[in-house]
């Protein structure tokens, strides 16, 4: 027989009216199929943006298996460690803004490229910043040396978190940044905001296209797959506008095209690629079912409220524990526990032994 | 406590060091009074110090030792996971000296870390007691600084035995905290305006650690030859009237 119109028995997501968030934004759900599922033994890598940093938070609170690579020495307390943007991502490579930054730093951290950029000189003290990601210490490193030593150490946990994870979320952000025109280096911010020198002979602004976009993309992917060949992929694009625009327009405009450029690049991917899914945080935020409640009184900045909507989503479609809720975590012996009781023990002998040299003898 | 002796030492087991090198001429001048055999005027538990006891004391000048021995907490024994931390020069330290595997920790991270630790152990106390001896010159002395053999440490654990199955630090590592902690103690003396008196010339070798003359019969202390030299700088800075 024969549908009186195409649309007959299709699923109500597709038809706008039937959309239950027009009534009540918190309802609203833009999640269709999904062609896997996370438990909570998978290893889950994030990168990308600084809204990747509110998908780490969330696994990490609801007991999932967040595989940090690259963890602070368990003798220093979660605030240290924080400031130092250890667990921020897997690794401390800091916010990837651009699809360009995840392919470089795939090929740095596998040997295959090696920036003519090494570090950038941070205030007068000799102190340097990583030009890669030039805000994950607070005050930079106290040499290049040190820098060299800590990037070691970084690239291993790197290639550790590519080889290891099961689910791999990489939140796109930006297609703006800034180069270096002697090797292409991409740079997360420009020299000068964070440490270095601005130097027009030798960054320059690039704003990336959509093939570039796409072609870094599937690049990134093809290195992963080739390491990682059963990883799941998962692509969000991230919510929050630009901060500012090189590009002479306004930002709000520079923000849409910005978006629109990696809203198709992650499309693309789709098709490109199996277990490969796009997990629409983007739209959960922006869409008019929420009349803009979840961005903040700056109208950039993403609500609590937001990232919980869309974490409640991602919980419920993806995982097998809508709640998103903690499960009990078995007790186990953890490195920070035995290192906290050395430091006790430690502590209470200097303690005794300092009480005992007043009464030594000599 | 005798009253109004012109120099007054007053900290923490350090100053041991320097009562038994004391002479008795020394010991006219010179008021050495320790933290911890003292409960009343400090209490350990709270960390707190009774300014009201010390209200009789007029010193010239006064030569603090507040604890001084967290760098050894740190990095006397080895941690359970071994660490190396990031240095100017080497990049990390201690480097290749052995085949453990070392979680490396940026010394800015150390750093943070240790002045919070030191702040609330030590430095709180420091504008106290500026204030209260006003009229005084304040010094800090600096803590004696690491013997490094591994050697000595293992003949001597005292207290540490059971924690030596760990290993002791390589000596660089030992010296780096000792730096870290040092240059966090400048600093702090300088925020309270006390002079912050450094490790006396000669105690040190080329590397920078306790010359063997001067080790104590136990891991973190300096012995009465040590305060030999502690006490000359003492003279040396009090010497117009002491």
């Amino acid at each position: 027989m024969k549908k009186r119109s195409p649309y007959i028995g299709l699923p109500d997501r597709q038809f706008w009216k039937k959309e239950p968030g027009i009534v009540n934004g918190a309802l609203f759900d833009p999640v269709g199929p999904v062609p896997f599922s996370i438990s909570r033994t998978d290893k889950i890598v994030t990168a990308g943006s600084c809204f990747a940093q509110h998908v780490a938070r969330y696994l990490r609170e609801a007991g999932y298996n967040y595989l940090v690579t690259e963890k602070a020495h368990p003798v220093f307390e979660p605030d240290f460690a924080k400031a130092f943007h250890y667990g921020s991502f897997s690794a401390r490579y800091g916010n990837l803004y651009t699809a360009r930054q995840l392919r470089q730093l795939l090929e740095r951290s596998h040997g295959e490229f090696e920036p003519l950029a090494v570090s950038w000189p941070k205030g007068s003290s000799g102190a340097v910043v990583d030009p890669f990601r030039p805000q994950i210490q607070p005050d930079g490193f106290v040499s290049e040396a040190e820098l060299l030593e800590d990037r070691r150490h970084h690239f291993a946990a790197v290639r550790r978190a590519i080889a290891e994870m099961d689910v791999f979320v990489f939140t796109l952000g930006l297609t703006e940044g800034w180069a270096d025109r002697r090797d292409g280096a991409v740079f997360p911010i420009a020299p000068g905001v964070a440490g270095g020198v601005y130097d027009p002979d030798t960054v320059e602004f690039r704003n990336f296209s959509l093939g570039e976009t796409v072609e870094d993309l599937s690049f990134s992917l093809d290195s992963i797959r080739r390491i990682n060949p059963a990883v799941r992929i998962i692509l969000t694009v991230s919510p929050v506008p630009l901060n500012a625009t090189f590009e002479d327009r306004h930002v709000f405009v520079s923000t849409t095209w910005s978006k629109a450029v990696l809203r198709l690049a992650a499309e693309e991917m789709l098709g490109r690629y199996r277990d490969c899914l796009y997990f629409p945080s983007y739209e959960v935020i922006t869409a008019p079912h929420v009349r803009g409640a979840y961005f903040g009184p700056d109208c950039r900045e993403v609500s609590e409220e937001g990232v919980n909507h869309v974490m409640g989503l991602f919980f419920k479609h993806l995982t097998d524990d809508a709640s998103g809720k903690k499960s009990p975590v078995k007790a186990i012996d953890l490195p920070q526990d035995m290192v906290a009781r050395h430091l006790a023990e430690m502590s209470r002998a200097m303690d005794v032994l300092c009480d005992e040299e007043a009464i030594a003898n000599e | 406590m005798s009253a109004n002796k012109p120099v007054l030492v007053f900290g923490m087991s350090h100053v041991h060091a320097l009562d038994r090198a004391m002479t008795d001429a020394e010991r006219s001048v010179i008021e050495i009074i320790d933290f911890n055999t003292r409960p009343k005027l400090f209490n350990q538990q709270e960390n707190k110090i009774d300014f009201n006891l010390l209200g009789g004391l007029r010193p010239k000048a006064v030569f603090l030792s507040i604890r001084g021995n967290y760098h050894n907490v740190l990095g006397l024994i080895e941690s359970p996971i071994p660490m190396s931390i990031g240095d100017r020069d080497r990049g990390a330290v201690p480097g290749a000296v052995d085949s453990k595997t070392r979680h490396f920790v940026p010394q800015s991270l150390m750093r943070a870390y240790m002045a919070s630790i030191l702040e609330d152990q030590s430095f709180s106390h420091f504008g106290k007691l500026a204030a209260h001896f006003s009229e005084a010159q304040i010094f800090h002395l600096s803590p004696p600084p690491p013997c490094g053999d591994a050697a000595h440490v293992s003949a001597h654990p005292g207290i540490f035995r059971p924690r030596l199955h760990l290993g002791v630090s390589p000596p660089s590592l030992r010296r780096k905290f000792f730096d870290i902690q040092t240059d966090l103690y400048r600093e702090a003396c300088e925020r309270a305006n006390i002079t912050f008196v450094d490790v006396p010339k000669g105690a040190t070798g080329e590397d920078g650690l306790m010359k063997r003359d001067y080790w104590n019969n136990d891991p973190t202390h300096g012995n009465a030859a040590y305060g030999r030299l502690v006490l000359n700088q003492i003279n040396a800075l009090t010497g117009e009237f002491a």
